[in-house]
């Protein structure tokens, strides 16, 4: 940790010891007014001399110098708080790009944002309130320097009573702070509860339970009240403190002084410095206080960082130190085959993957994709015979692509986030008419084409962050879009069309044949509308292939493996076996939107157009 | 449409009303921090009292040593009220913070739906939680803490102008200057703070959606552009950053000189007062430190300045959510008699010009079952908000028992009308709690008996904890046949006269699906019951079907009666038994 801190330290060292130069001189400033005050009453106005002009003429000039280099030093902290935490912001945001899935797997993602805006901030905090630390004790020291030569006794006990003072106040941060932790996570228990009711107000509203609800938060609320008042108490002791201990300091100060001024050791004058210091001092100490606040904070905040950035991605290559020849790449085409289950994807085939359990296939296809390396010591994948954990991982990502069941969508232009084929290959030029109509071509084999016209300015619109504007259908096809557009010589898709309606997953089941054509495509599904197009599907049970074949046959055939498919691929069809699996789609389940459709196709009912009427409905649900 | 924003006007109205009604504990917060002000103030009296003692020659050595006590005691004194005063304001800072927000909540939770939907559900997430947490620090400490430093100001002028008069008007040479300063400042900053916090948020988002969407990018390999984005939100942030700082780097400045030069002028100033006789040493010397304790306070007022400004945005998208009109003027003791449901020449608009349904006329019995039937974009949605209420028809009358549905009091209207539709959430909390949200005082066994009905109470069971279990986000996720399951049990437990389902079951497969239809079917006895069909077995079992298309009833009758007479419903039905696979 020391060194993390002293790397961001080495990052910015003239914003540094611009910030220690700027707060001395503003620190010492402060430190000379009472001296120069204390002057001009001397020699000024008690004296009744014109010299109080000249006293009244160095204050302006330390006035001035005072506010600016107040102003510098605010400059100097403001940027050294901002750069730091910016810094590790970025660093952080940047590692969680890297890391995949791994950066996720210990720690929430709202405890990763908070540490990349949250603790950043806390720690940057740190770096601005070492110079201003640093600043404080130069201060402190040239009073007590100053205090000392007038007076021995007066200016040891200021040397003693600060440092004191500032011990007996950082006692209480202790507890404080811990109240504080309690009352910032009950803060968050309500802002979530309120966040949850707003997600859920239309649910709420059909039933009627806002009463309920508005009366659950308000419970919750009170309880925060609680516990905002019990960090409230030790709080205003804190304050009261830190008026009365500087008080009782500046009383022994008056006491002390003016016994001085009585016996002649030292002027009035003297005696309104003396007061000036102790006055001053409490500056220096609050910055003490301060600082020990941030620094507590700030420790904690950079060992989180630091948490965040050991970890490491789940799929790394291995150290170039292995036999030569390893991390040679299997040639265009090779096969892949999983051990653990069995499930062998030949090249250039559509191949299906079901099993009861959805989660038990979506692992074998993930596994295709090498992403966490400690799971394939114990069942490795064999890409063209070569283990695929000793190939590159670039090699992998560039040529076989795992689109998972719940793909995320980014913000910024869509145009620039669907065409990832531009991130992938960067040498690859292309122009931007040949761009439009790869994107809209895949848009149109992912159905997604409605969606994108539906935008005010199609496919140049600024996507909200997370994508976040989109339904989940549209969600899905867009990224069922941008998985085509990865151009990957095997492109693995899991549950594509979970959150679409029957028509629609009848249309992609289409084009995504005609899409891939030729090329090697994994498919986990229990749709038969899907399920039907591909060329070869390997049925599993608890991750074991069971048997291969293809719907029609599997659909007829009379054995263990024939029914087991069967009750996987049912449940999304009619409750009634169909008699004949020649040919499925969506209407055997008696879906209405995909029946009325046909029959508007064959004629039986009279379209009558419905444009008006849909865009306005489609507008209201999708909110 | 957007939700309204507060003008500034109902701003200070909404914080008069506040300040009102806490007036009580307001008045004893700032008279607690007025009378330790006045105890602060001892210090530099006494120093002045004892340097014009000494110059006179009177002082001794008792004397000293009871202004020393003096000093003590009114230091105690001070810290002890000052402790009292800090925690009453910030037991009412609390107090009024708790109170805002739960009427911020009240409001939320009677907003009117359609409106809700307009404006969409961002915009309100955002007043609830960026917004409220934006207040919360200008209620809970900014507000006491102006108090204090406002009233030791003015404290400390007075106490400066009855110890030495002439002396203390150098005091107030530079006042002018601190308000011109300010307002240039403050007229610049506020704009200034958003972008800052704007560029905060986009920060935030960037990394959020990240760090959400690792799994993703490692997949697709998007990292490198993923950076570019998020180095662009770190630039725009450290602009926005830069933007503020260069205003304080004029406002700061001159706002402190603004506050040394008085100390100068006083000192010259009561030199000569002294030269003619007119003013003491000792006054001179008090009158200087008294405007030395000014410091503190003045910056502490300015401090505040942004934190006020900041807050006093954010309170005006709070309070702006009470501007949302009401949609609807409920006719308070409406009560229909009987649930009998009818339609006459009903036509709706979302939009002016817009017309969705076109003149519907329909009847429902009681406790009859009907079944609505039609291509997405028909209108049988909407047909059913208007039924449950959501919506009034912007032509002809629609009624449940006689009174027209759009003019029932809400309660009323939850009690006789429920919709429930495939949007579902989980809300956070316990399964037990997400049921009682429909029916308060439920006990277990009610509860389990609802969710026997939507054949769940087996899942249920076989949670951990049982209906104790933890659901919503943060507990176990729900699949959203499960959530569905369980916004259907809510309805059991609701029990209304008539129910509005717009497939609702669209999510289960259609086996289960089926099976709870008919095991609710079963409960509802003598409910009505609209479905919105999903799936035609739905419409099969219904008591009659009615078929809607653009916006129209094209044909309403009992599932027989329709497919003889060989209108839509029958090429519906007999493309479903063409399919091969239909059987009903």
């Amino acid at each position: 940790m020391p060194r993390f801190l002293l790397w961001q330290a080495s990052r910015q060292p003239g914003l540094l010891v611009g910030g220690v130069v700027f707060n001395v001189i503003w620190m010492l400033c402060q430190a000379v007014w009472p001296y120069l005050l204390g002057r001009a009453i001397d020699d000024g106005v008690a004296a009744r001399s014109s010299n109080v002009l000249i006293w009244c003429a160095a204050l302006l000039g330390v006035a001035l110098v005072q506010v600016l280099a107040g102003m510098m030093g605010h400059r100097m902290a403001v940027k050294n708080s901002v750069r730091a935490s910016l810094r590790v912001g970025r660093l952080v945001g940047h590692h969680s790009a890297e890391t995949g899935a791994a950066i996720t797997a210990t720690t929430s993602s709202g405890e990763i944002v908070a540490t990349a805006s949250g603790d950043a901030g806390a720690m940057g905090s740190m770096l601005d309130v070492s110079s201003r630390l640093v600043g404080g004790i130069v201060a402190y020291l040239v009073v007590s320097g100053i205090m000392v030569s007038t007076s021995v006794p007066l200016g040891l006990a200021v040397l003693i009573g600060v440092p004191l003072l500032a011990f007996l106040l950082s006692l209480l941060i202790r507890p404080l702070s811990k109240l504080q932790t309690e009352w910032r996570q009950q803060t968050g228990l309500l802002t979530a509860i309120g966040a949850d009711t707003v997600a859920g107000l239309r649910v709420l509203r059909g039933i009627g339970g806002e009463e309920e609800f508005v009366a659950r938060y308000a419970a919750r609320s009170q309880e925060v009240r609680r516990a905002g008042i019990g960090v409230a108490r030790l709080q205003s002791w804190l304050d009261g403190l830190q008026v009365w201990l500087p008080g009782l300091f500046l009383a022994f100060i008056v006491w002390y002084g003016a016994r001085l001024v009585l016996a002649g050791e030292i002027t009035a004058g003297e005696l309104v410095s003396f007061y000036g210091y102790a006055t001053f001092l409490v500056l220096p100490l609050r910055t003490v206080v301060d600082a020990a606040q941030t620094f507590a904070r700030g420790i904690v905040a950079v060992r989180r960082i630091l948490d965040v950035l050991r970890i490491e991605p789940g799929a790394r290559d291995v150290a170039q130190s292995g036999s030569p020849g390893r991390a040679s790449a299997p040639p265009t085409g090779a096969e892949l085959a999983d051990v653990a289950s069995g499930v062998v994807v030949r090249p250039g085939l559509f191949t299906g993957l079901v099993d009861p359990s959805p989660d038990d296939a979506a692992a074998v296809a993930t596994r295709m994709g090498r992403f966490e390396d400690d799971l394939h010591r114990v069942s490795p994948v064999l890409w063209g015979g070569i283990d695929h954990t000793t190939v590159p991982i670039a090699e992998v990502r560039k040529r076989i692509v795992v689109s998972d069941a719940h793909p995320h969508l980014f913000g910024g232009p869509l145009l620039e986030g669907l065409d990832v084929h531009r991130v992938r290959n960067p040498q690859e030029v292309s122009t931007d008419t040949s761009q439009i109509r790869r994107v809209r071509r895949a848009l149109d084999q992912a159905s997604a084409m409605e969606t994108v016209e539906g935008l005010a300015e199609g496919l140049q619109e600024t996507v909200a962050e997370r994508g976040r504007s989109f339904s989940g259908g549209q969600r899905q096809r867009l990224s069922l879009a941008r998985a085509l557009l990865a151009d990957a010589e095997v492109l693995v898709l899991i549950e594509p069309t979970s959150a679409v309606d029957a028509h629609t997953e009848s249309q992609i089941a289409e084009s995504l044949r005609e899409a891939r054509e030729g090329r090697t495509t994994v498919v986990v599904s229990a749709s038969p509308l899907l399920l039907d197009k591909m060329d070869v599907i390997q049925v599993m049970r608890s991750g074991r292939v069971m048997g291969i074949g293809t719907h029609a046959t599997l659909m007829r055939q009379d054995d263990a493996v024939g029914a087991l498919y069967r009750s996987v691929v049912a449940r999304t069809m009619s409750a009634a076996e169909p008699a004949e699996g020649e040919h499925i789609d969506d209407a055997s389940t008696g879906a209405i939107d995909t029946l009325w459709h046909q029959a508007e196709h064959t004629g039986a009912i009279p379209n009558v157009g419905t444009e008006n009427a849909r865009g306005v409905t489609d507008a209201a649900a999708h909110r | 449409m957007l939700l309204p924003i507060a003008s500034k006007k109902t701003v200070r109205a909404a914080a008069t009303r506040l300040i009102r009604a806490h007036r009580r504990a307001l008045l004893m917060v700032i008279v607690l921090h007025a009378v330790a002000a006045v105890f602060g103030l001892t210090g530099p009296w006494l120093v002045g009292r004892v340097i014009d003692a000494i110059n006179a020659g009177a002082a001794t050595e008792l004397d000293i040593n009871l202004a020393a006590l003096i000093l003590v005691a009114a230091v105690t004194i001070q810290s002890l009220i000052n402790r009292l005063a800090q925690w009453r304001s910030m037991v009412l800072g609390e107090t009024v913070f708790a109170a805002l927000r739960e009427q911020f909540m009240g409001t939320v939770g009677q907003l009117p739906l359609s409106i809700v939907e307009q404006a969409g559900t961002g915009d309100l997430l955002a007043r609830t939680t960026n917004d409220i947490q934006s207040v919360a620090q200008t209620v809970r400490f900014g507000v006491p803490r102006i108090l204090v430093a406002a009233a030791t100001i003015l404290l400390t002028i007075v106490a400066a102008a009855i110890t030495a008069p002439r002396v203390s008007i150098g005091m107030l040479v530079t006042v002018p200057a601190i308000v011109l300063a300010t307002r240039w400042y403050l007229r610049r900053s506020g704009r200034g703070y958003q972008r800052q916090l704007a560029g905060h948020a986009r920060l935030s988002g960037v990394i959020s959606e990240t760090v959400e969407g690792a799994r993703t990018i490692d997949a697709l390999s998007l990292a490198p552009a993923q950076r570019r984005k998020i180095d662009r939100a770190v630039l725009e942030r450290r602009e926005s950053e830069r933007y503020t700082l260069s205003l304080r780097s004029i406002w700061l400045p001159s706002t402190e000189l603004s506050f040394l030069i008085p100390i100068i002028v006083v000192i010259g100033w009561g030199a000569w007062l002294v030269s003619v006789d007119s003013a003491t040493v000792g006054e001179v010397t008090a009158v200087a430190l008294f405007s030395t304790q000014l410091i503190g306070p003045v910056i502490e007022l300015l401090g505040w300045m942004d934190e006020i400004q900041v807050g006093g945005t954010a309170l005006s998208r709070i309070i702006g959510v009470e501007d949302v009109p009401p949609d609807r003027k409920p006719v308070p003791d409406a009560r229909p008699s009987g649930s009998q449901l009818m339609a006459r020449d009903v036509r709706f608009a979302y939009r002016h010009g817009a017309e969705v349904l076109h003149g519907i006329n329909l009847d429902v019995a009681v406790g009859e079952r009907l079944a609505v039937v039609g291509p997405s974009g028909s209108g049988k949605s909407t047909m059913g908000r208007l039924i449950a209420g959501i919506n009034g028809p912007t032509v002809g009358s629609l009624t449940v028992g006689g009174v027209r549905i759009f003019d029932l009091p809400l309660d009323v209207l939850h009690k006789h009308v429920a919709l429930v539709t495939q949007e579902h959430h989980v809300f956070v909390g316990t399964i037990a709690d997400n049921l009682r949200l429909a029916k308060a005082g439920a006990d277990d066994e009610e509860l389990e008996r609802a969710l026997a009905v939507v054949d769940a109470l087996g899942w249920v069971r076989y949670m951990p904890g049982g209906l104790e279990a933890h659901v919503g986000s943060g507990g176990v996720v729900l699949t959203p046949a499960q959530a569905q399951q369980i916004a259907l049990a809510r309805l059991v437990l609701l029990d209304p006269a008539v129910l509005v389902l717009d497939e609702a079951t669209s999510l289960l497969d259609p086996g289960a699906a089926r099976s709870l239809e008919s095991s609710l079917e079963r409960v509802l006895e003598g409910r009505t019951v609209i479905a919105i069909a999903h799936r035609l077995h739905t419409a099969h079992d219904a008591d009659r079907v009615a078929v809607m298309q653009a916006g129209r009833l094209v044909e309403v009758g009992p599932h027989d009666e329709l497919v003889a007479r060989g209108g839509e419903y029958s090429a519906l039905w007999t493309s479903w038994h063409d399919t091969g696979s239909g059987h009903a």
